[in-house]
This record gives structure tokens, sequence and C-alpha cells, in this order.
């Protein structure tokens, strides 16, 4: 896995190396210095890691490392909850997307009761929702029941 | 001067240091979260705030979580943050013999006191360092970043190969955008957001906060839910008082530990209190209780830590170099409201700097009053489901993120970072090199570019005496460095070549 990974940085620094050798004179000489510097160290480590000499992964993700299936497939739901919510977004508006995506993650990390997290999550969605509109100003995505939360807001003001 | 120090005494700004010390203290005392993380999580919020403001908040909420983080070591010996390791020691033993309370209210009242002299430090030293600042022209500047990088790769304990690849790749991040002399798009692929580069906020919430979420996520996962203790009994403030000042000797000693360290770039809080309790205990009067209950023990860590808090916000102040990683998250603050850290900020905004400086004062204050009388209550926080944490967590990175310019392209940012983060993780290249070189590279390259157009060659940059200072204080670090290292490796080949013999 880390050699697998270290060769993904790799091929990208390659990447980059290869078009900082396009740039003109001397703006050129900084970005390829770098590139190279960053290709020739990640380098030394790949080949100390493929030697024996390496180390496990740092502190945040070195228990990630070694997942059992069922864990892993839960870490899945997980975190393709969070990349669904942000490419629902657009389509589906802030109220429903951040509800679902907040009560599906909690689902997927193995909440006891069922019930209460919908309501909670729906409660803290709204809230938020209300929040963005009153006080803070902030403009994110709208469906049905963010516009119909507008009516009532701007109903109530007035 | 004067009107900077009523501002931060209004009751608006009061509010605002009580908030962000009690926000602090949630994210400390809670396992998983760090100062690091909250001060990233965060930094949208305060665009909401005027700049002292946001810095009175983001300080509360640093000092806060620092000493948060002690809360869940001495009940549970599981630290809050990597910074309270040393408090859980003596802290939890404490707890054990039946005295939680004192340990709680020590550990409060010496990260007081050990922020309120960082504090001090922290308003007498800055503006004389920079004014000496203002003496440094592009060459000084560029030694200087170079001898922070040095600093970072030398003094963390991960390889130095290591360490190096992660300054460089921190360095490839900052070069995407516009190219500084020639206004052309650098590494963009056809992306007109990146002409001004990643964002700084989407970046370090990417760094910080998501990797967490899903740490936490994967905890739960797993099963490392819920913890439990027992009912925890008052404070005794005239106790916990008098303990303190029976080691005042030890308070002053520690604040300066902390304080010194915090100025250097890769000496965070995590590391400062082990060297302080090592300091105290060779001065002690009974060091065998050390490791096993020891209020001084106790006392040392809680003010040296408190200290480097202080500390490391001297440097990046006065020249703009950060002394942490939660240091260098202020410079995404900072720069969410247009001010550029450094000599310059207090010519321009002294206003600012001196409502900051009494609000930092204040924030230790109120957390010193806060932990003594609320830290018990604090520890119901223990009791939230990691799995509910993460969730959250996750829906704030992404909101935070988005919430800059309201753009969904800065959410994908951030969740490249995250990415990024994961991935240099898994292959054992630290972070902190990373976001350091990632702050300071557009500042390296600016003032490279600027030495090269008024020099002909690098030896220029020799001779300037500050920079000859800097270039030679670096070649001495690596030089130590490299000596110690051959020591270490050479002691293990002695000792077997005794044994042999």
């Amino acid at each position: 896995m880390r050699s697998v990974v270290s060769a993904c940085f790799i091929a990208l620094l390659l990447l980059l190396t290869s078009r900082a050798l396009e740039f003109d004179g001397r703006t050129g000489l900084y970005p390829l210095a770098i590139c190279l510097g960053a290709l020739l160290f990640l380098s030394w480590l790949l080949l100390r890691q493929l030697a024996g000499r390496g180390q496990d992964g740092g502190e945040a993700t070195g228990p990630l490392l070694g997942l059992g299936r069922k864990v892993a497939l839960r870490l899945g739901v997980f975190v393709l909850a969070w990349l669904g919510y942000v490419l629902l977004l657009p389509f589906a508006g802030f109220i429903l997307t951040s509800w679902a995506a907040l009560y599906l993650s909690i689902l997927a990390t193995g909440a006891q009761r069922r019930l209460a997290p919908l309501a909670y999550c729906g409660v803290f969605a709204l809230s938020v929702a209300v929040l963005l509109k009153t006080v803070l100003f902030v403009p994110v995505p709208e469906a049905l029941p963010d516009e119909y939360l507008d009516r009532l807001i701007y109903s109530v003001v007035r | 001067m004067w009107d900077g120090i009523a501002a931060a005494l209004s009751l608006a700004s009061l509010f605002i240091a009580a908030s962000g010390v009690l926000l602090g203290i949630v994210f400390g005392a809670i396992p998983g979260l760090t100062a690091t993380f909250g001060i990233a999580l965060l930094i949208p919020v305060t665009f909401l705030l005027s700049p002292e403001h946001s810095m009175i908040m983001l300080s509360g909420i640093y000092a806060g979580a620092i000493y948060g983080g002690s809360i869940s070591a001495i009940l549970l010996n599981i630290p809050g943050t990597a910074a309270s390791v040393v408090s859980g020691w003596e802290g939890h033993a404490m707890a054990r013999r039946g005295q939680a309370p004192l340990a709680l209210g020590l550990s409060a009242l010496s990260s007081g006191v050990g922020g309120v002299l960082s504090a001090l430090a922290l308003i007498f030293l800055t503006p004389t360092l920079a004014q000496f600042a203002l003496r440094f022209g592009a060459p000084e500047y560029v030694a200087l970043v170079v001898f922070s990088l040095v600093i970072v790769v030398v003094m963390l304990d991960t390889p130095v190969v290591a360490n190096l690849a992660g300054v460089f790749l921190g360095l490839v991040i900052a070069s995407v955008g516009l190219d500084p002399i020639q206004g052309s798009p650098r590494f963009t692929f056809g992306f007109y957001q990146l002409y001004s580069g990643f964002g700084v906020v989407a970046v370090l919430i990417g760094f910080f906060c998501m990797p967490q979420a899903v740490v936490l996520a994967f905890e739960a996962i797993r099963g490392d839910g819920q913890l439990s203790f027992g009912r925890i009994g008052a404070t005794r403030p005239i106790v916990v008082a008098r303990s303190v000042w029976r080691n005042a000797k030890s308070v002053l000693r520690s604040a300066a530990v902390g304080t010194g360290l915090g100025v250097l770039p890769a000496v965070g809080p995590e590391s400062t209190p082990i060297l302080a309790h090592s300091i105290e205990k060779r001065f002690a009067a009974k060091p065998q209780e050390f490791g096993k209950g020891s209020e001084t023990g106790l006392i040392s860590a809680e003010t040296s830590v408190s200290a480097n808090v202080g500390g490391s916000l001297i440097p990046l102040l006065a020249l703009g170099i950060p002394g942490s990683a939660a240091a260098a998250i202020f410079v995404g603050a900072l720069t969410l409201h247009g001010l550029q850290p450094g000599p310059l900020l207090f010519q321009s905004r002294p206003d600012v700097m001196y409502t900051f400086f009494t609000g930092f004062l204040i924030v230790n204050v109120i957390m010193t009053v806060v932990g003594l009388f609320g830290a018990r209550y604090f520890a119901l926080l223990l009791r939230l489901p990691k799995g509910v944490v993460a969730s959250f967590i996750a829906f704030f990175s992404i909101f935070g993120a988005y919430g800059i310019n309201s753009s969904l392209f800065d959410v994908w940012i951030m969740f490249l970072s995250a990415g990024f983060a994961v991935g240099i993780g898994i292959i054992g290249i630290p972070i902190l090199p990373v976001v350091l070189a990632f702050i300071l590279g557009t500042i390296l390259e600016q003032n490279l570019a600027i030495a090269r157009a008024r020099a002909d060659s690098l030896l220029y940059l020799l001779e300037r005496p500050i920079c000859l200072v800097l270039i030679a204080a670096s070649v001495l670090v690596i030089a130590v460095a490299t000596w110690r290292r051959i020591g270490r490796r050479r002691r293990p080949a002695d000792a077997l070549g005794e044994e042999r013999a």
C-alpha cells in the first residue's frame, strides 16, 4: 500500500517536472528545482521503504492500515456519504442533503438507535439553514425545502 | 495603543474571548480533536468578526484546547491532545488516589499562569523583534525561511529524508498559481480558480480536520465507543493556589522553557512538557515521585504547554514565521482579513496588535477561572459517541471550506488536501514540514526573485550581516544534528564491539 501511494506521488511529481521544463528561462528555475527536490527525496524514501528501513504510517493514518472487510465497508459508506453530499448539494439543496449525509454517516459509524439520529440531524440541518439565511447570510444551493423555508422566514419577518 | 487596550476590554471582546476559550476546551477535552484542528475548523466562522476579534477568538480556542486536553488525560489517562501526555502520567495517578479535583485545579491554574507569563513575553518581545525585522530585506527573508525549514527538518523525530520530502512537497503546493514575476499560470491545469493558488483555509481544513473525522469514524466503527468515569467533586481554589505558590520557581522555569521552545518552528506543545518535566525532575527534592502523581510534575507540564502557545505567536506576529502548526493556521485567519503577519503589521494596524495582546492576556485569565470552577462539567463531553462527533466534524469541515468563497471548488480542494494528508501519512511523511513550507513557500520564492534581481551571485547574501548570521545558524544546526545522529549510530556499534571483546 505504502509503495503504491509513493509511486502515485512520484508519477504526479514527474508530470509537474515535465510541465516545469516548459516554463521560460530563469522563471522556470524555481519550480523545476523544487519539483526535482521533491522527486529526489520521495524516491529516496521509497527506496528506503523497499529496503525495509521504512517506518509505519503516521499517527493519523496508522490505525487505518490493515482494515477488516466489515470495517472497510462501513468506513467506505461514511466517506461516500460526504462525497455524495457535495455532489448532490447543487441539485437537492442544503437542508435535504445535509440531513441525509449526517444521518447516513452516523448510521455507518454504528449508531445503536435509528430514530433519534433522524430527528436530531433534521433539527440540526434546519437550524443551520435558518442561521445561514438570517444571521450568517451565506448563500447555499437551494431546492424545494430551502425555498419553503425562505418564504416562511420572509412571511414571519414581514 | 490605549485605544487597542480599551477595545480588548469591551463587552464584545470579553464575550468573544470567553466563547473562544469554551470552544477550545471542548475541542481539547474530546480525545481525537486537537487545538490545530479546532482553529482550522473555526477560521471561516471568524470571517464574520473583525480582525482583532478573530485573533482573540482563535487564541482563546488555541489556549483552551491546549488546556482542555488535560481533562481527559487526568480523568481517564487518555490525552485529549498530544500535549497532555505528561499531564496524564501525573494527573491520572493523582486521580486514582482520589485527588482528581486537585489535579484538575492544578492543571487549570498552572496553565493560566503559564499562559499569562507567555502573554507578557508576547507583549514585550514582539514589538522589539518586529522593529528589528524592519531592517530585513529580501535576502534576510530568504535566509530566515531557510533557517525555519532547516529547524523543522532536523528537529522532528521522523527521518530527515521524510522531513525533506515534506518540505519540498509543501513548496510545490505553494507554487501552484500565477508566476509572481511573469504572471503566467503555473501548474493550474486549466482551472482559473487556481490562479491565486490553493486556498490556505481549505487546504488546512483538509490537512487537519477531514482526516481526523475519518479516523474518529474508524474508531467508532471498530467499537472504541464511549468512555466512563465516576462523579468528580468540586475543586478548592485556595488549596490549588497554595500548591502553585509553593512551586513558584518550577512555574517560572517551566514558563521560560515553554515560551522559549514555542519560538522555534518545529517544537510545538507536544514535546515541550516532556522537556520541562525532565528539567524539573532534576531540580526536585523528591525526584522519585515524578511520574507517580507529583504535583510539581503536573504543574511544570501544564505551565510549559500553555506558555508554548504565546511563544509560538511571537515569531508569527513579529516575523511572519509560525512557531507551531496551530500558529501556522493563524496565517490563514489573518489572510482571510487581508492582513499579512510580520513587522509591517505593527506599522499598518497597531490597533489590531494591541487589542490582540490585551485579549490574549484576558483569554488566559478566563481559561483559569473556567478551568478552576468548570473542568468537571466539561468532563461530560467525554461521553459523546465518537461516530456522532466524526459526522459533525465532517459536516463542519465541508461547510467551513465552502463558506470562504461560497464555492464548491474549495470543498473539492479540501477533499484533495485530505487525500494528500492521508497519502503522506501512509508513506510516513509528517504533516508539519508540509504545512510550514506551504505557508512560507510564497515568501521564499518572491524574496528569492527580488534578491536575484539585485545581485549577480549568491555571495551577495553573505555580504549582509543578518543574512550571514542566519545562514551560519542554519549550518550550525545541521552540523550539530548530524554529529548527534552519527554519535547515536556509533553507540550501539561500540556496545556490540565491547560485548564481542
